[in-house]
């Protein structure tokens, strides 16, 4: 289990540490100092390392190293699970962007935290819910626990993530569907990778403890109930899926419906994976042309496939020149382009971009002759956009039914919102 | 600069306050782009704008970006007329353009201008700078002529020839050859009279660069050189400009101090500069004060240390009251307490303790305890130095002190410098021991103190001397001590180690005392099973099975471990134990016979340890006195090697002892492969190879091929290979016969070379040429084929090429590899030389031999020495019989290839080899140019001296 845990700065100094077991000592951080940081591979190399029979597992928020030490041999996932966790919990005590000197200002509370979430190396609670009704420093500030002797009961209970007698004057719930879109397209236009990958976030404020259920038009879930309502529709086949953990996994098995105790407040009830079927918002027709070594001709078209009811918003294209771009003469239909030394390329920018439009661009570029005759390695055209009520994968929220004893009545609000992820790529 | 580049500045500026490393690139990026579309019309650009953006590209280009435009531009502000533009060409230029650009064309045409027509010193200036940087081989091959002529050019003032001399050390640094030592002699002659020291510097400078090549060149500037020294530190002749703190031009001096020191015989030439060179160095030596001011007592105490340099290197030839005063000033040096001081007398004394002064070897042993003084010092490198002095002045009246002196300091040394220590000791209590048991009384006690320094070869080489002196009790008593060592708990895992190997060996001698039976050996070593490592559990599992052999009673527990290990996870561990368990079951003689003690090693050696203290000498300062001479003398020079009879090469290995197993293919894998073919082809057919016991045939088969021109390759029941041969030069034509004697046809006949890179082949059968290196077909019983080879050598190799021939029959596939006799010694022309060549030759390529020594087995006589004799002249080596006495034959030969050198001559390599005969052994050492070709013959003799 993990044997040591710290936080190090980039320039290598130690934070904050906590040892959690006596088999390793302060000097193996030294290495991972001289090995890791010092040889600047963090961020670009695997994320797990061992040296000298000591793991070290890291991650790095902002200019900080998160390091767990082990010397056994533990699951990793669950480590950095458990260091994300750990990021996640120190942003909600100490804000988004925690720095160093917060840290510093607040050692008392970082190192009950760090007693709080772990004991002898295995991970306890990292709940945010449950850890603000004892730790209440920093950001929390003291809530007023009713009942302390309830307390333990909820910690050790079976469902800690939320407490009982939670009252809230108005029932709602926000669901938003978050999707970012990686795509890589050939020369040709052929697919060679396509995925959306999209999460479901709740915001819930409701009072006691209901029990919710909640569909999406998965193509399991709607072939199940095509006897009895939805006939005819057809869902959308969602590659993979993972939970919160309130949904009780035993009856999404069961029969794909997804019910939970919510806990109060925002959370990810669920992220899901989609390879097949997906709308592309956009489309990219490019024609690059090299005319000798001294000029390059760009001409690009980029039309949006979804509803004219709808619009995009920051839409980016990057188009790539080569290294030696002297000059750029360019000429758009709609939204602004210029030439941007620092990437390379010609970003094209379009503020609001009604759907079914197109727009295109056209571009002279001039070469400067180099000393050395490198070919240019024409990288992938990309595009950066954000198109709300959209979903690219299909998937909407079907339904949502708030069960509680008392029988209140919940106003629901639903929003979606497509975006590109990572890479969006179209080769050229 | 401020007044005229507002926009550099602000740039600068600009990039040092960027906040990240990629805000800084994003910049430069951008500034980047800027300069690209300001230089695409670069008519239009002002020379202010010219040379801001040069500038700017300058400073990118620092920073480590990539700047690959812009040459165009910087080639023009080369070729301007003004200075200002001029200037930032050429520094644009030296750092811009790199050796092989082909903008450097355009740039040497401006630069030959600048260098000749000019009469601007500046100009001119700037371009000899350039060269000296940019140093191309293009741009030194196109103005080195012009370079010289500005050197020697009558018309230069001091500062351009300041600058060509240096610039000129540059150019033959890269370009040796690039001018003829001969006449450049005389210039440089005229140079040396020059007035003004710094042009005399740096001459100076150029002339050591020079001399270091071809110090015989050079030789007739040594009375310049001493007039020169003479008027600086006799006459105290010198500008107000170059006095140093009141010392007369000290880099000069140096400098002339170090020329002469290419001239070690100097001293004894009879020359009548002699008297004035002992006169300048007396000077040097008696004048040298302490100063006040710091850097006038460093530059006289650089001035001094180069005296005392000259003076050891002048060595036994030099005059003996110098060196007497150079040591009693050596002896107030060291015992200062200024560091740096003592760190150059620590230095500047080993050195000139290595010369053979009876004198000197006295007096310096006075400052033994001073010396030892300085080994407890905080600085590790005054340490270091004081025990390589220690070292150095050791010798048999004062070893057991000094030894006993490091003994006590290695308790308190720190790591740094505990693992030389422990090897200089161990060299020096084998070199000077009183009594075996004094020696190995001290490795044992650098085990104890510092164990984890002492190396592998240090303890084996206990062993080799333990196991070398069976007279006396030594193996008794060093059975006795390693029994006592072992016994305590706490012993180090490298005692243990030794241990482990004497008690196995010699524990037998003391089995009969009591309390030390051979049970009570096997728990002492037992206890330490589980801490020691897994190199020393093999020792202990060998020394485990030969005193199961020794002492029955031991069987039944030794047995149990043997089995466990028999799946240890170290495969060394499992090997052994399973090898020892089966030992058991073949019954007690041959148990008996392999388990036996070890001969006595070989003897003939050097100490390894001695190897590795030279490794550690060894210096890449190429311009270096001290380290030349060590190289150009090989091993008489060199002070560390010991003289005696143990002594050697080849890497020791762990101690032979540990493979008991006799070895089926003895030291010879490489010779012959047995080659299981691969796994049964589809047709099912039985695989059918050389069979090992065969191989024994092949290989004196071979080893007569290679000395005659035809015989018999290989031959079993089915196949017979026969070679016929023939070599003129480089070149060399093979027929290879493919005989079926099998009685049934063979079906798909492949006769395959694989391809070698230092050999040229082509192979034709009766058909004519073959495409690839392969011939196909088949063949009827009682048939012969018939194949063409042509071979040229075209680089040294060691090993020999291979054919490979595979057929099938109707039952069975058969796979032959063989390996084809075209040795080294087949593209050998014959060479007769005298006495005098020969031995000339011989010492020349001291450092350059392989050595092997063969045991045939058959005693020494008269007609063998014949045999050998003839074997030399069958091998294409002339026999130097001038050379030779009644156990020794000598020849020589050239290994000729058809590769061309830079001339367009073929390459060739000379060869000597020398056989010596002691009873049934032959000692081959072999002697040339090459590595590879050294190697190469001596294995070939081996191999032929074993058949003989």
């Amino acid at each position: 289990m993990i044997s040591m845990l710290y936080l190090m700065n980039a320039r290598g100094d130690i934070v904050i540490s906590r040892q959690y077991r006596d088999d390793v000592s302060q000097a193996t951080t030294d290495s991972f100092r001289l090995k890791v940081l010092g040889a600047k591979e963090g961020g670009t190399s695997a994320p797990i390392r061992s040296i000298d029979s000591s793991t070290f597992v890291y991650c790095r928020h902002l200019n900080m190293y998160f390091v767990a030490v082990t010397r056994s041999n533990v699951n990793p996932s669950l480590v950095l699970e458990f260091l994300y966790q750990k990021i996640r919990v120190l942003q909600a005590y100490l804000g988004e962007t925690f720095t160093e000197d917060k840290i510093r200002n607040n050692f008392t509370l970082l190192y009950e935290l760090f007693d709080e979430t772990m004991d002898f190396g295995y991970p306890q609670n990292t709940s945010i819910d449950v850890l603000k009704l004892y730790i209440n420093l920093g950001k929390q500030k003291a809530r007023v626990v009713e009942d302390q002797a309830s307390l333990t009961s909820q910690i050790t209970g079976a469902i800690d993530w939320r407490r009982e007698g939670i009252r809230h004057k108005r029932n709602e719930v926000y669901i938003d569907v978050l999707e970012s879109v990686n795509l890589l397209l050939s020369q040709t236009g052929g697919i060679l990778r396509q995925e959306v990958t999209g999460s479901v976030m709740m915001n819930t404020k409701l009072t006691g403890m209901p029990e919710c259920k909640f569909g999406l038009n998965d193509k399991l879930s709607v072939e199940k109930d095509k006897n009895s309502s939805n006939a005819g529709k057809s869902g959308v086949s969602i590659d993979d899926c993972t939970f919160h953990r309130c949904v009780s996994l035993g009856r999404f098995d069961a029969d794909r419906t997804i019910t939970f105790i919510p806990p109060d407040g925002e959370f990810e009830l669920m992220k899901y994976r989609v390879t097949e079927n997906i709308n592309l918002p956009f489309r990219v027709i490019a024609a690059i042309q090299e005319d000798g070594q001294t000029r390059v001709s760009i001409n690009v078209k980029l039309s949006a496939t979804f509803s004219e009811k709808l619009f995009a918003s920051s839409v980016v294209l990057k188009i790539p020149v080569p290294e030696n771009t002297a000059r750029c003469k360019i000429k758009t239909t709609m939204g602004r382009a210029k030439y941007s030394p620092e990437d390379s390329a010609i970003l094209f920018k379009l503020k609001r971009f009604q759907g079914q439009s197109e727009s295109m661009l056209s571009a002279d570029v001039t070469l400067m002759p180099t000393v050395n005759k490198t070919a240019w390695s024409r990288p992938p055209i990309g595009l950066d956009f954000s198109v709300p009520m959209f979903t690219a994968s299909g998937v909407h929220v079907r339904f949502l039914k708030v069960f509680d004893k008392s029988g209140y009545t919940t106003n629901r609000w639903v929003r979606y919102i497509t975006k590109s992820g990572d890479s969006y790529n179209i080769r050229i | 600069m401020s007044t005229q580049a507002r926009g550099l500045q602000n740039f600068i500026s600009d990039l040092r306050n960027a906040k990240s490393k990629t805000d800084e690139a994003n910049r430069v990026a951008k500034e980047l782009a800027n300069i690209r579309a300001k230089f695409t019309n670069s008519q239009s650009l002002s020379s202010y704008q010219k040379k801001k953006y040069v500038w700017k590209l300058v400073y990118i280009f620092m920073l480590g970006y990539d700047v690959n435009f812009g040459h165009a531009e910087v080639v023009s502000l080369v070729g301007s007329p003004k200075y200002s533009e001029k200037q930032v060409g050429y520094v644009a230029m030296s750092l811009l353009l790199k050796a092989g650009d082909s903008m450097m064309n355009l740039v040497i045409n401006s630069i030959r201008n600048d260098l000749v027509g000019s009469y601007d010193d500046a100009a001119t200036s700037l371009a000899l700078v350039s060269i000296a940087n940019v140093s191309g081989i293009e741009l030194m091959n196109a103005l080195h002529v012009e370079v010289q002529r500005v050197l020697v050019s009558p018309n230069a003032t001091p500062a351009v020839r300041k600058k060509a001399a240096l610039c000129l050390l540059r150019l033959i640094r890269q370009l040796p050859d690039s001018i003829a030592s001969k006449e450049f002699a005389e210039h440089i002659a005229n140079l040396l009279q020059d007035r003004h020291l710094g042009v005399l510097t740096s001459t100076m400078s150029l002339l050591i660069g020079m001399a270091s090549k071809h110090e015989m060149e050079y030789q007739t500037m040594i009375p310049y050189a001493i007039h020169i020294l003479s008027s600086l530190v006799l006459k105290r002749a010198c500008g107000a400009d170059y006095l140093y703190y009141r010392t007369p031009s000290p880099w000069l001096q140096i400098k002339l101090l170090r020329f002469l020191q290419y001239y070690p015989n100097l001293m004894s030439s009879g020359q009548t500069y002699v008297p004035t060179l002992k006169q300048i160095l007396a000077r040097i030596l008696n004048d040298t004060d302490v100063s006040d001011s710091i850097n006038k007592s460093n530059a006289d105490h650089a001035i001094l240390f180069e005296a005392i340099s000259t003076i050891v290197v002048f060595g036994d030839n030099g005059d003996v009251d110098l060196q007497n005063a150079a040591m009693r000033l050596l002896g107030k040096f060291i015992s200062v307490r200024e560091p740096n001081i003592r760190y150059l007398g620590l230095m500047t004394m080993s050195r000139l303790a290595t010369l053979h002064n009876a004198s000197n070897k006295e007096q310096i042993k006075t400052y033994q305890s001073t010396v030892v003084i300085s080994l407890k010092d905080a600085d590790i490198s005054v340490r270091r130095r004081a025990l390589d002095l220690l070292f150095v002045m050791c010798d048999g009246s004062n070893a057991e002190s000094i030894v006993d002196e490091l003994i006590t300091y290695l308790v308190a040394a720190d790591a740094g410098i505990r693992e030389q220590m422990v090897l200089k000791i161990a060299v020096l209590a084998e070199k000077y021991a009183l009594s075996k048991k004094w020696y190995v009384d001290t490795i044992l006690k650098l085990i104890s103190i510092s164990g984890d320094q002492v190396s592998d070869s240090i303890w084996h080489r206990v062993i080799v001397i333990v196991t070398n002196n069976p007279e006396g009790d030594l193996q008794q008593y060093v059975a006795q001590t390693m029994f006592d060592v072992c016994s305590s708990k706490t012993a180090h895992p490298k005692a243990v180690a030794v241990g482990s190997y004497v008690l196995g060996e010699f524990g037998f001698l003391i089995a009969e005392e009591a309390g030390k039976s051979g049970e009570v050996q096997f728990k002492v070593l037992q206890q330490h099973w589980a801490v020691v490592d897994s190199a020393t559990q093999g020792i202990m599992l060998t020394a485990f099975a030969k005193m199961s052999n020794l002492y029955a009673e031991l069987q039944p527990i030794i047995a149990p471990i043997f089995l466990k290990l028999k799946t240890s996870v170290d495969i060394e561990l499992q090997q052994r134990s399973n090898e020892y368990r089966i030992l058991a079951g073949l019954g007690p003689d041959v148990m008996e016979d392999i388990l036996r003690e070890m001969p006595a090693f070989d003897t003939e050696k050097v100490s390894t340890l001695e190897i590795a203290l030279e490794q550690e000498h060894t210096e890449t300062h190429d311009k270096n006195i001290f380290s030349k001479k060590k190289q150009e003398n090989g091993e008489g020079a060199s002070p560390t090697r010991m003289v005696g009879n143990h002594a050697a090469n080849p890497p020791p290995g762990p101690p032979p002892a540990l493979e008991p197993e006799p070895d089926l293919l003895g030291g010879f894998d490489d010779e012959i492969s047995v080659v299981v073919p691969p796994a049964a082809p589809p047709a099912q057919k039985a695989a059918v190879g050389i069979s090992e016991d065969q191989i024994p045939g092949m290989r004196s088969s071979f080893a007569k091929l290679c000395s005659s021109a035809q015989g018999v390759l290989f031959q079993n029941a089915y196949v017979q290979v026969g070679l016929k041969s023939e070599y003129r030069g480089s070149q060399g034509r093979l027929q290879l016969f493919v005989g079926n004697m099998s009685g049934t046809p063979f079906n798909n006949l492949k006769i395959h070379i694989p391809e070698v890179p230092y050999l040229r082949t082509a192979i034709s059968d009766e058909s004519g040429p073959t495409g690839a290196l392969t011939s196909a077909g088949t063949l009827d019983a009682n048939q012969q084929k018939r194949l063409m080879i042509m071979a040229e050598a075209i680089a040294p190799y060691a090993d020999v090429p291979e054919v490979k021939i595979s057929f099938e029959t109707d039952t069975e596939t058969h796979t032959y590899p063989l390996r084809l006799p075209i040795v080294t010694t087949k593209f050998t022309e014959l060479l007769t030389v005298n006495k005098e060549a020969f031995m000339g030759r011989w010492t020349q390529l001291a450092g350059k031999e392989s050595q092997e020594i063969v045991a045939t087995g058959v005693p020494g006589s008269p007609e063998r020495m014949q045999k050998v004799a003839s074997l030399l002249t069958s091998l294409n080596f002339g026999r130097c019989p001038e050379v030779d006495n009644a156990t020794s034959v000598s020849g020589c030969g050239t290994y000729k290839t058809g590769a061309k050198d830079p001339s367009g001559k073929n390459i060739s390599v000379g060869m000597l080899v020398r056989i010596e005969a002691n009873a049934d052994k032959f000692r081959v050492t072999a002697r040339t140019l090459h590595p590879t070709v050294s190697a190469s013959v001596k294995t070939i003799f081996c191999a032929a001296l074993k058949e003989i």
